[in-house]
């Protein structure tokens, strides 16, 4: 199969090759020079179609040469991100095609093709980067790629918005300004991704694990996305007020939004849940590290001045690890008790803890588009709402063995896979349909103006058009 | 790995092994590169299923944000189960997705998967056709993950029944894996299994 795909590619290189040289061949037998040759080649419209096509196979070969050069071969999921990306991207121009549609000529078309061909490494970049944390061994062959390649997308990016603001400048708005905003956006990514670069970096060449490493992560991810979106807004905003509303950025201006408000709740929450702990929970006492066993996280001993946290539900942990978790979920490790809705109780001892099977899922690990509704916890929103059934506190005791998680009560004789109750996993599908219903929403509203706008351009008077 | 992902790996491993499940030959696990960062995880069928006798190998890949995140498992041996895909191995359990909490362990990953195995959950299905066989023809999926048990996981309770349509379809020209699947999907009914490898 793969080497079919092979062959078929080769070929199709091969005859685009053969083509344009019959084609440059055959100009230049006719008219014999070089002028009348080239101003027959551009008046003909096979010949010029021939040697698009050509150069396309150019920019195709030119892509995998660069890529070759700094990422060698690509992994499967790489190659689909890469896939899946680029049609929206290309979609997405088309449709500002047609608000630029006076602006359409062969510079713009190749603008456009250039700025595809950045895009396209920049996702590659982010991709490699964020792979980073899980390939163990890095050679300096990878330190050189990645940073060689950051800084030349970091100049071309830099070098195509000055372009863009100089041209806005001298002409006015034009579909420069889309290409500006692009590499704006662009140059946000290469910044995003040199930053995580650098982060994964320090983690790797230090001895220590590095516990705030996921808190950089996740104010670099606020900021980014923060930017970003300001960035679409500003550019909307701009656009409808020289142009048109422009609508091929509604997809966009979403995903920044959705992404922006994400990694918000994610900072609020996590730093809610640690400085609960820092403040509002007790250190664990000689007495209390007596009963308990290991730190059910990193399954290190535990010492009373070695910065030891007891919860509300008086499970017991380092403070470093119960940080590294708050991160991620707030969540008691072992009981899932939530943390941010639970009031700690003056005394030490465990209140009952009755949102034990509600324990939403880190951020990350839902779905996309889940993260408006996973906030929605309706034993937070609504204090009166009935609550889940209540685990025994007896279950959630500290003289539970270690290993034994709670949704695993005895052993692997009971049905340890106690599933989420039908009112939560309600709650987990939801988010699912309602992300495909606002994403429909959203595309749907975009291809019928698109559609409709189109309509307008092509048969309205040429005067409307320009006004 | 500069975190506690390799430590706590370390720990859990000698936990495993040292632990009575191992003794009674229920679970496994072995290293499969010195990062500790692959793993190959075994798991015998549990008594009273169809996978009774069975011995179940597992893929098992640890984050570099293990604890905080879940493993990746899946199974390397093919298996005829509602919430395990048939083709890929792929895993549809609660815990090894948004449900996981720092306290679980490998261990109890592995024995949550060996009772998974006891209680399948065929309302939320990975792979909808052996859940659809589960709900409608029980007996049927019975045989079914037996023959499977049997000729992937070396289990004792040998289909000869079954056997024989498989190798009237290999006679056909079939390949042998390919008329199984396609046999089970159409309830080993020959006329529909060879029209569904046909078409």
């Amino acid at each position: 199969m793969r080497l079919a795909q092979r062959i078929g590619e080769g070929g199709a290189y091969v005859l685009s090759f053969v083509l344009t040289t019959f084609v440059i061949g055959n100009a230049f037998h006719q008219k014999k020079q070089f002028y009348p040759a080239v101003v027959y080649l551009t008046k003909s419209n096979p010949s010029l179609a021939v040697l698009i096509a050509q150069a396309l196979v150019f920019v195709v070969l030119l892509a995998k040469l660069t890529r070759k050069i700094f990422f060698g071969s690509l992994r499967t999921a790489e190659i689909e991100h890469l896939v899946e990306r680029s049609w929206y991207a290309v979609t997405e121009t088309c449709l500002a095609f047609t608000v630029f549609k006076d602006d359409f000529n062969a510079v713009f078309v190749a603008m456009f093709v250039m700025l595809l061909f950045f895009k396209c490494f920049h996702w590659l970049a982010e991709d490699r980067v964020d792979f980073m944390e899980r390939s163990p061994l890095l050679g300096w062959l990878f330190h050189t790629r990645v940073t060689s390649l950051l800084t030349l997308l970091a100049l071309v990016d830099f070098y195509f918005i000055k372009k863009a603001y100089l041209s806005t400048l001298l002409h006015g708005a034009s579909a420069q300004l889309v290409f500006g905003f692009e590499y704006a956006i662009l140059i946000t990514v290469v910044f995003t991704v040199f930053t995580k670069y650098m982060l994964h970096c320090i983690d790797l060449y230090d001895e220590n694990p590095w516990e705030n490493k996921a808190v950089y992560l996740l104010h670099l991810e606020l900021i980014t996305s923060g930017w970003k979106f300001g960035l679409y807004v500003v550019f909307v905003g701009i656009m409808s007020k020289v142009h048109t509303f422009p609508l091929f950025a509604i997809r966009p201006l979403y995903l920044t939004m959705r992404s922006f408000k994400r990694s918000l709740t994610d900072v609020i929450m996590s730093r809610r849940a640690i400085r609960n702990m820092n403040q509002l929970y007790p250190d664990a006492t000689e007495e209390d590290l007596q009963n308990a066993d290991d730190c059910i996280i990193c399954r290190e001993p535990m010492h009373v001045n070695g910065g030891c946290k007891k919860l509300p539900c008086s499970h017991i942990f380092h403070a470093s690890c119960l940080r590294s978790w708050f991160q991620r979920q707030q969540t008691c490790p072992t009981c899932r008790m939530e943390i941010l809705s639970s009031r700690p109780a003056a005394s030490p001892a465990p209140p009952a803890a009755r949102a034990a099977p509600a324990a939403p899922p880190a951020p990350d690990q839902v779905p996309p588009g889940a993260a408006q509704f996973q906030q929605f916890n309706p034993w937070q929103a609504f204090p009166n709402f009935p609550a889940p059934p209540a685990q025994p506190p007896a279950a959630q005791a500290p003289t539970t063995p270690p290993g034994v998680p709670p949704c695993c009560p005895g052993s692997a004789s009971s049905k340890p896979h106690a599933r989420v109750p039908p009112s939560i996993s309600t709650k987990y599908k939801l988010p699912s349909c309602w992300w495909w219903s606002g994403c429909s929403w959203s595309s749907w509203l975009t291809w019928c103006s698109s559609i409709s706008l189109h309509a307008f351009y092509v048969h309205a008077p040429s005067s409307y058009a320009n006004s | 790995m500069a975190n506690i992902a390799a430590q706590r790996i370390q720990r859990e491993f000698r936990e495993v092994i040292k632990s009575e499940e191992v003794a009674k030959c229920h679970i496994k696990l072995e290293l499969k590169n010195d990062e500790y960062t692959e793993l190959k995880g075994e798991i015998a069928g549990p008594p009273d299923t169809p996978y009774d006798g069975g011995v179940f190998q597992l893929d098992i890949i640890i984050p570099e944000t293990y604890p905080f995140n879940p493993p990746k498992v899946k199974f390397i041996t093919k298996i005829w189960h509602p919430n395990i895909s048939s083709v890929t191995g792929a895993i549809c359990l609660d815990i090894l997705k948004d449900q996981w909490a720092a306290a679980m362990t490998l261990r109890t990953v592995l024995l949550s998967l060996q009772a998974l195995l006891s209680a399948a959950e065929p309302d939320d299905p990975q792979d909808a056709v052996v859940a659809r066989q589960y709900k409608e023809q029980q007996s049927v999926f019975r045989q079914t993950a037996k023959h499977w048990t049997y000729i992937y996981a070396k289990g004792p309770h040998r289909e000869a029944e079954l056997e024989a349509k498989v190798s009237q379809l290999r006679g056909m020209g079939f390949e042998e894996h390919k008329a199984r699947v396609a046999l089970s999907t159409c309830d080993w009914n020959i006329q529909r299994a060879t029209d569904h490898l046909i078409s």
